[in-house]
């Protein structure tokens, strides 16, 4: 038996940016193409939202100057340097993680990465593709915060032409820094890291982004304290707090002082500082793309062979907590109990949970003390709405994102329960309470403790308490219901289930509830309290009020109902 | 400069170990150009991280792997060059047409332009993939997967190519034909290296067959050889759970020191 000869064609391809690049067109194209009239709603949805979040961040940010050109400040002097170092700073600790999280995802939780890996393609370039696509994902509020800030400055300052075209440039440039680190620190994890490393990249991931929003919150306090009114000691005092932000040796200070340079017209200075970022992230994607050529296959190979530390034969304390209060059975008890294991060990989807509650809490937490001169009561009302808005939200965004793919992702496997002598019924409701009881119990306490930090009355605690419990429901109903109605059996991701036509839906018909709840349940006595005189809200406005609630709580029972009602029926008469 | 005459795989004393416990222990196998290779095992045997070893998808903890003369760990874009792989559950991107997957594998294979469409009209005929060859592969159904990563792995010709369970899920007509091409392909010099537990088709395709359990391999050689080393005149079913539970067998006894459990 004779072999065929090696090398027929180009066997040793040299494969380049372009066929990567040519891939990402193709699919953005083809997904472009084959858009139904309502796949355009999601990125309608998307791009509304973030027309809005610029529009405000421009507002406040021109507010802002506005208000420091009145006071006689200099939009060159130190205060704006001061914001400005901080800001890049903060979105440079936010693209490091952000880029090593997607990295991590990308190159090492990826079918398509092992596809491209048992290809003729050098590792530095799949590494080249997945960074350039990570870094475009991270920085996308990268260019929803600082983008209309800058624009805001511009306009302030009278900055010529030169500022906006180089914008950009200085922004990539400097976004590759903070990305390159992100990616290195996600090499060095996966290939040095000792195993059990699910705790410790959660704490590597959690603890500064803690840090840094306390150092924040103290640099907010700071500079409230020090009003800047108040007198030039206090300013200095207050610029020696957050000194580490102003370092020149921190990319963000380039960047800083760069734009700054260039709105006023120093083009010498702009330029030295546009090479300075260039040229420093060049470097760092080189050193990053260098360790993917000698670490990142290495990588794979030792998340193969380190797989995570296997989980206890014993049942585990946190399950027996969770066993004690799972309502109903023992049947329904073990259905809740199954989904919150396999929620407790992912710790891709609690570890966002994680972070952006704490980051709430720390922010309610330090209501008080970022005001420490008595705010105006309506202004406290206000803000106990806006929290209450921002928690219900948070709630919407993840009843979207980890209940509505639950019924799809158990399609796949229904064998296991549908052969079990249990009613289909109470598998949904076991979906529904476990939900319900865990969106309750992390929201809960964060608006209770929001109400005590603005000191609101009791009926205010008590109404935001009723509608959180009632919105929990609702939105659990709406997942679990609309989930079952709509399923997809094709799909194993549950990211790609909720950006699905289905997911897309709930997400709509969430947010309108929710919208429609806080509107009848809560503005009716927020507005009271807001526009009270002197002697309290107007005698009958309580009537309007208890009304408005009486309402929402019809519609949150009725959504609840309706939802699970509909969502049971289509259970029972499913096919697998 | 690797010998284009000499053999096609080579794994010299590779072991695998996984937290401790050794996935494939010391495994040794030579495969020649234009052979096709069947390798057996029960679940859990090492057959899969054998493969992903082969691949370069994984490192040998100890041990050596040459792919047409090519050392993986020191040329691995060379040796991947040289070989297609077809997972168990194979990768394709939902949102390109079969059309533009198979040009996006032949352009990280470096394949000229011509050549690539000459190949890419081929392999379309060979798999029937010209029906749905221009619809977005999210569409597709089992079959219609499995033929295109087929057609994807055999654009560039490889001089080995690595298959993973390829029968599962196929239907009859489908199953015939893609044994039908194996043995074309091994006729035409290209080494076949088969993983599957469908003993039917290996007893009929394979030249030689290797048999691993927990990491070893305990069997090696044609069909015949393999029923004498089992000491069986029966089927390859027969010979494979003879040698198999032999294996655990003498395992139970060192264990046990021959005392009954």
């Amino acid at each position: 038996m004779t072999g065929k000869p090696m090398a027929k064609k180009s066997h040793f391809p040299s494969v380049g940016a372009e066929l990567f690049l040519r891939l990402g067109a193709k699919i953005a194209w083809n997904t472009w193409k084959n858009f139904s009239a309502f796949s355009f709603i999601r990125p309608v949805v998307i791009g509304v939202c973030s027309l809005i979040v610029v529009l405000f961040v421009f507002g406040v940010s021109y507010g802002g100057f506005r208000f420091l050109v009145d006071q006689k400040l200099p939009l060159g002097g130190n205060i704006v340097a001061l914001l400005f170092d901080m800001l890049f700073l903060s979105l440079a600790g936010l693209l490091v993680f952000s880029t090593g999280l997607i990295l991590h995802a990308s190159l090492f939780d990826s079918a398509e990465t092992a596809f491209l890996l048992s290809k003729p393609v050098g590792e530095d370039q799949v590494f080249a593709y997945k960074f350039f696509v990570a870094g475009s994902f991270s920085s996308w509020a990268f260019l929803l915060l600082g983008g209309p800030i800058l624009l805001a400055y511009a306009l302030s300052v009278g900055a010529g032409p030169l500022f906006y075209l180089l914008m950009p440039f200085f922004f990539v440039g400097f976004a590759l820094i903070p990305g390159s680190v992100g990616a290195i620190f996600c090499l060095l994890m996966v290939n040095y890291l000792p195993k059990g490393r699910t705790l410790l990249v959660s704490m590597a991931v959690i603890v500064p982004i803690l840090l840094g929003s306390f150092w924040i919150a103290g640099t907010l306090r700071g500079l409230r304290q020090g009003d800047i009114q108040m007198g030039e000691d206090l300013l200095q005092k207050t610029l020696g707090q957050v000194q580490v932000a102003s370092l020149p040796v921190l990319p963000s200070y380039w960047i800083s002082r760069g734009l700054r340079a260039v709105a006023f017209g120093d083009i010498t200075t702009a330029g030295w500082y546009l090479a300075l970022v260039w040229t420093h992230g060049a470097f760092a994607y080189l050193l990053a793309a260098t360790l993917a050529k000698l670490a990142y296959r290495r990588g794979v190979d030792r998340l193969s062979v380190n797989p995570e530390a296997t989980t206890s034969k014993t049942q585990a304390w946190i399950d027996r907590i969770f066993h004690w209060f799972a309502p109903g059975d023992r049947g329904l008890a073990a259905l809740m109990l199954k989904d919150f294991r396999s929620f407790r060990r992912d710790p891709k989807q609690w570890g966002q949970v994680v972070v952006f509650l704490g980051l709430l809490a720390l922010y309610f937490s330090n209501l008080k003390r970022m005001f420490p001169k008595e705010i105006e009561y309506p202004f406290q009302v206000g803000l106990g709405f806006l929290n209450l808005l921002s928690l219900t939200l948070l709630m919407c965004t993840y009843t979207g994102r980890f209940v509505f793919p639950q019924l799809s992702l158990e399609g796949r496997r229904f064998w296991v329960l549908g052969l079990m002598p249990i009613e289909r019924r109470r598998m949904l409701m076991a979906k529904f309470w476990f939900s319900f009881y865990g969106s309750l119990f992390v929201t809960l306490p964060l608006v209770v403790l929001s109400d005590f930090s603005l000191t609101l009355p009791l009926s205010g605690m008590a109404i935001h308490v009723g509608l959180l419990v009632l919105i929990s429901s609702g939105l659990s109903a709406l997942g679990v219901g609309l989930g079952t109605l709509m399923p997809n059996f094709r799909e194993t991701d549950p990211s790609k289930i909720a950006v699905g036509f289905g997911g897309t839906l709930n997400l709509i018909v969430g947010l309108v509830f929710l919208l429609l709840m806080l509107g009848l349940g809560a503005i009716p006595w927020h507005m009271s309290q807001a526009l009270a005189g002197p002697n309290g809200p107007a005698p009958g406005v309580w009537v309007v009020v208890a009304g408005g609630f009486v309402l929402a709580t019809i519609l949150g029972v009725l959504t609840t109902f309706l939802a699970l009602d509909r969502g049971c029926r289509a259970l029972e008469r499913m096919e697998f | 400069m690797p010998d284009a005459t000499g053999p096609m795989i080579e794994i010299l004393g590779v072991s695998k170990v996984y937290g401790g416990s050794p996935a494939v222990d010391d495994m040794t196998l030579v495969i020649p150009r234009g052979e096709l290779f069947a390798f057996l095992g029960p679940n859990g045997a090492g057959k899969t991280t054998t493969i992903k070893m082969l691949c370069g998808l994984l490192y040998p903890t100890r041990g050596t792997i040459r792919i047409g003369g090519f050392d993986l760990l020191k040329e691995g874009r060379k040796a991947r060059a040289t070989m297609s792989y077809v997972p168990d559950l194979p990768y394709l991107y939902d949102k390109l047409t079969g059309r533009e997957f198979l040009q996006f594998v032949a352009d990280m294979h470096g394949l000229e332009k011509d050549y690539a469409a000459e190949r890419l009209a081929h392999v379309a005929k060979l798999f029937r993939l010209e029906n749905f060859i221009d619809h977005l592969t999210e569409r597709y159904s089992h079959g219609m997967r499995q033929r295109t990563v087929f057609a994807s792995a055999l654009l560039h010709e490889p001089g080995l190519l690595i298959v993973d369970e390829p029968t599962v899920g196929l239907d009859p007509r489908s199953v015939r034909q893609l044994k039908d091409i194996l043995r074309e392909q091994a006729e035409q010099g290209t080494t076949v290296f088969l993983s599957s537990h469908s003993l039917d088709v290996v007893e009929e395709l394979a030249t030689r067959i290797g048999i691993i359990n927990k990491g070893k391999l305990i069997g090696l050689g044609k069909v015949s050889d393999l029923k004498a080393q089992a000491s069986l005149q029966g089927s390859l079913e027969e010979v494979f759970l003879r040698l198999t539970e032999e294996e655990s067998l003498v395992e139970t006894v060192i264990q046990t020191g021959g005392n009954p459990r």
